[in-house]
């Protein structure tokens, strides 16, 4: 059963100005959810590279997470997806390693390589974004999943913290944003020459890939989680 | 030890601890969770949902391509 009330945000003409202001300002809770800064971060940096496709992917990132958090609300879903056969693992495998071949032939410099990645991506966003709370911006009454934190989970995010410090102090030793310090390398500058061609950009592809798959299945299982979902 | 060397140490050190953490979340999943566990957690969120897409995608972009 849904909340008629729900998603009515600020109303003070109706008399109920007080708990339409209390629903409005729930709407904008996911401003303060972790990623939302790690966005604004990424979008300073990308800002200071002066790469308009790099601004424009962060920018556009933080318009989607404004537009999914006020349908969303702040509200979490277990995104443990369904398990996989071992067939559909099998065929998953197979499709991203002929993909990962595929793409992995497209010279470095050709545009048909980013229209190609492109395409991959914008088929990863709409997979993701399908699924959900309704367009109508309400959401029903069933009880909000709150998936288990994993033991010591703040092992992984230490783990994280100190990669992105070291790139930080990379970044900042440059002499100019675009400029790299062979002194301090970035993990792009250790890792590009090692995927320019052959054998190892496949493979990085078709693992690219597959990281794809994984993510879109958790982003997806949302449909699974909560009855009534669309 | 250069520059070069200092970072590089760095990097095979945070590999060195997340190849450690893999080993102990495999043996012991009730001391330490997995990072594909920890990464599924995160992602009760919707904003997190979205911005592990943005960096997966342009990881992928920003390594395979020339710019």
């Amino acid at each position: 059963m849904r909340n008629p009330t729900a998603g009515v945000g600020w109303d003070y003409g109706q008399g109920v100005g007080e708990r339409a202001q209390r629903v409005g300002w729930s709407r904008l809770t996911f401003l303060r959810e972790p990623a939302v800064p790690l966005l604004v971060l990424a979008t300073a940096v990308m800002v200071t590279r002066g790469y308009a496709a790099d601004i424009l992917l962060c920018v556009g990132t933080l318009a989607l997470v404004v537009r999914e958090g006020l349908r969303w609300r702040g509200r979490t879903a277990d995104a443990t997806p369904a398990p996989l056969r071992w067939r559909s693992v099998a065929g998953g495998c197979a499709i991203a390693t002929v993909l990962g071949v595929g793409l992995s032939l497209i010279p470095r410099t050709e545009r048909w390589l980013d229209v190609a990645l492109a395409a991959v991506g914008v088929l990863a966003l709409w997979l993701s974004l399908a699924v959900g709370p309704g367009g109508d911006g309400h959401l029903d009454d069933a009880p909000e999943p709150v998936p288990a934190s994993p033991p010591r989970w703040w092992v992984w995010l230490g783990i994280g913290a100190l990669l992105v410090l070291i790139e930080l102090v990379s970044f900042l030793s440059q002499s100019d944003a675009r400029t790299d310090n062979p002194d301090r390398p970035t993990i792009s500058t250790l890792l590009e020459p090692t995927l320019a061609a052959g054998v190892p950009r496949a493979a990085g592809l078709t693992l690219w890939l597959l990281a794809g798959w994984w993510l879109v299945r958790r982003t997806r299982a949302w449909s699974g989680s909560r009855a009534g979902a669309p | 030890m250069s520059g070069w060397e200092g970072t590089v140490t760095a990097y095979g050190l945070v590999l060195a601890a997340a190849v450690v953490a893999s080993l102990v979340a495999r043996r012991r999943p009730d001391v330490l969770g997995g990072l594909g566990m920890v990464v599924t957690w995160a992602m009760r969120r919707r904003s997190t949902q979205l911005f592990l897409l943005l960096t997966w995608w342009w990881l992928g972009w920003h390594l395979v391509t020339s710019r």
